[in-house]
C-alpha cells in the first residue's frame, strides 16, 4: 500500500469511527435468516433481515466494528498497540433469547452476516450501525440511499519545507455530502466541519491491512478462535507527521436539476437535492 | 497630515487604482485563454454520444462569452475590487447551468430529452395529467438564444421509472447524459492559480506605471 492509499484510508477511519460517531444507530432484535446459498457443510451463514431504511447494509455503511473509541488512544503507546474488535456493539441470541458467546461466531460487518458452525443456532441480533454511508469513490454514490459522504482526493502537490531534506505533501480533498433533507445536510456539514477544523488525524501504516478484511470480517479474525487475541494495529508511519486539515471551507451546493417537491416527489426525488461540499488541504510533513 | 499631503496621497491612490485596473485588463485575454484551455483539456477526453446535445463543444462559445462579459473590475469610493470567475462568482444562469453540473459533479444517471419531444409530451392530451406535470418540471439546459435543435431537458433514471414511461411513449431509447455519475471537474482552479501567480507582477507593473506617471516620465 502506497502513501496516497494510506492517507485515504487513515482519513476514512478518522471520519467513520470518530467524527461521525454521533451518527451510529442502534437496532435490536432483527431476525437472522439462514442462507442456503452461502452455507456449506461446515459453516452456517445467517443474513440480517431488517426493515430499516436506509438499510444498514448499503455500501459505505455496515455494522460497527469497534467499541466506543472515546478516550481510546488512536496511536500505539508503550502498552497498547491497537484496538480490539467490538465486544458490546453486536449481540447475537438463539431462539430462546440466550446470548451466544461472541467467540462462537464471526461477523461480516459489511454485509451483516453471521458465520458459525452447526453447534450454535443464531436467531436474533442487536447491533449498532453506521447511519451515514462513507465511500471513497464517486461512482459508489448511487449504490446507497442518502445520507452519503464521498471522500474525493483530487490533487497533490509535494514541495520542500525546510533547508536540507524534508518534504511537505499537500493534497486537495473534498467531502461531498448527499443528504435526504436540509436539516440532515446541515447537521452533517456542521459535524464534519468541526471534526476537521484545527484538527489532525494519525497517519496509519496499516502493516497488516485495514480494519476489515476483503470479506468484511475483522482483520485476522478468521484465523483466531479468541477475539481477545486479535487487534487492529494502530502503527503510524515513521518519520511523517499527523495528517493536518487546513483551510476547511463548507459550502452548500445548489444544482439546476433539483425537482420541485410535491406529488411527484417519489418519482423525481434526487440524490442531488441536498448537497454540501467541504474542501480542505490535507497536509503532512516528512523529515 | 497637512491638506496637501492628504491630496497627494488621495491622488496617488487614485492613480495606482487606475493603473492596477489598466494592467489587469491588459492581461485579461491571457486569463480568459487560461479558462478556455482548461475547458478544452478537461473536457476533450470526454466521449459523448454523437447524438448527445450535451457535447461540451456546443457550450464553448456561451462559456467564452460569459467569461468575457464577467464583471472583473469594480471601482468603489474607497478602492478597487478585482474578482475572477470561480465557483462562487461565476453566473451559472441560463444555459450555463450545464457548467454548474460539471463543476459540482453529478450523482445519478440522466437522459437527454430534446425540447421538441418534451413539448410534444407536455401538450399531449393522451397523457396522464400528473405525468405531464412531472415532465413540465424537468430542468431545461438552454435559454432563449439557444438554437432549437440544441435544446434539451434532463430526465433522471430513478427507480420510479418516469424515464421508462417516456421512452415507451417516444418509442426510442433516450441518449444518456455524458456527465452522469461524474465527479466534479475543476474548470476554474488552474486559472485561479494562474491569476494568483501573476497578481504580484501586475501590482509591480502598476506601481512602476504610476511612478512614471507621477514623475511625468
Amino acid at each position: 500500500m502506497y502513501r496516497l492509499r494510506k492517507e485515504d484510508a487513515s482519513v476514512y477511519l478518522y471520519l467513520k469511527d470518530l467524527v461521525l460517531a454521533d451518527f451510529i444507530e442502534y437496532q435490536d432484535k432483527d431476525e437472522l435468516i439462514y442462507s442456503d446459498r452461502l452455507s456449506t457443510d461446515t459453516l452456517s451463514v445467517y443474513d440480517i433481515d431488517t426493515y430499516l431504511e436506509p438499510t444498514p447494509l448499503d455500501r459505505g455503511r455496515g455494522l460497527t466494528y469497534f467499541d466506543d473509541l472515546t478516550g481510546e488512544p488512536l496511536v500505539c503507546t508503550p502498552t497498547i498497540s491497537g484496538s480490539h474488535e467490538q465486544s458490546n456493539r453486536v449481540t447475537v441470541y438463539d431462539m430462546s433469547l440466550n446470548v451466544i458467546d461472541d467467540n462462537d461466531y464471526i461477523i461480516d460487518y459489511l454485509d451483516g452476516r453471521i458465520s458459525c458452525d452447526s453447534s450454535v443456532s443464531p436467531k436474533y441480533i442487536d447491533y449498532y450501525w453506521h447511519y451515514v454511508s462513507l465511500v471513497d469513490e464517486w461512482s459508489a454514490v448511487t449504490a446507497s440511499d442518502p445520507p452519503v459522504v464521498v471522500i474525493d482526493m483530487n490533487a497533490t502537490e509535494k514541495k520542500g519545507f525546510q533547508l536540507g531534506g524534508g518534504k511537505l505533501t499537500e493534497r486537495k480533498v473534498s467531502l461531498i455530502i448527499f443528504a435526504s433533507s436540509t436539516a440532515e445536510r446541515n447537521d452533517l456539514a456542521e459535524v464534519l466541519h468541526d471534526g476537521l477544523y484545527n484538527k489532525s488525524c494519525p497517519y496509519y501504516d496499516f502493516p497488516e491491512g485495514t480494519v476489515l478484511d476483503f470479506d468484511g470480517t475483522f482483520r485476522g479474525r478468521r484465523y483466531t478462535t479468541d477475539k481477545a487475541d486479535n487487534i487492529f494495529l494502530r502503527t503510524t508511519v515513521s518519520g511523517v507527521s499527523n495528517l493536518r486539515f487546513e483551510n476547511v471551507v463548507t459550502k452548500h451546493v445548489s444544482l439546476p436539476i433539483i425537482m420541485s417537491k410535491g406529488k411527484d416527489e417519489v418519482a423525481l426525488s434526487d440524490l442531488n437535492a441536498y448537497r454540501s461540499k467541504i474542501t480542505f488541504n490535507l497536509i503532512s510533513y516528512e523529515g | 497630515m497637512s491638506k496637501v499631503s492628504v491630496k497627494v496621497a488621495k491622488n496617488l491612490e487614485k492613480n495606482l487604482g487606475s493603473a492596477i485596473s489598466d494592467v489587469f485588463l491588459d492581461k485579461l485575454d491571457d486569463l480568459i485563454d487560461s479558462y478556455m484551455d482548461t475547458y478544452d483539456e478537461e473536457l476533450a477526453s470526454v466521449i459523448t454520444d454523437k447524438e448527445s446535445l450535451a457535447n461540451p463543444d456546443y457550450f464553448y462559445d456561451d462559456y467564452k462569452e460569459a467569461l468575457e462579459d464577467f464583471d472583473y473590475v469594480e471601482e468603489e469610493n474607497d478602492g478597487l475590487i478585482i474578482r475572477i470567475p470561480s465557483e462562487d462568482t461565476f453566473d451559472f444562469g441560463g444555459r450555463l447551468n450545464f457548467i454548474a453540473l460539471l463543476v459540482h459533479g453529478t450523482a445519478g444517471k440522466y437522459l437527454e430529452l430534446p425540447e421538441a419531444e418534451h413539448d410534444q409530451l407536455v401538450n399531449s392530451k393522451d397523457l396522464d395529467k400528473n405525468l405531464r406535470k412531472s415532465i413540465r418540471r424537468l430542468p431545461p439546459f438552454f435559454d432563449s438564444n439557444t438554437p432549437k435543435e440544441l435544446r434539451f431537458y434532463l430526465l433522471q433514471t430513478t427507480r420510479g421509472g418516469l424515464y421508462k414511461t417516456v421512452e415507451n411513449i417516444l418509442g426510442r431509447k433516450l441518449v444518456v447524459f455524458p456527465f452522469s455519475n461524474t465527479s466534479s471537474i475543476d474548470l476554474f482552479g488552474p486559472s485561479i492559480k494562474f491569476f494568483e501567480e501573476n497578481i504580484y507582477n501586475m501590482f509591480e507593473e502598476a506601481i512602476d506605471n504610476t511612478n512614471k506617471r507621477v514623475r511625468g516620465v
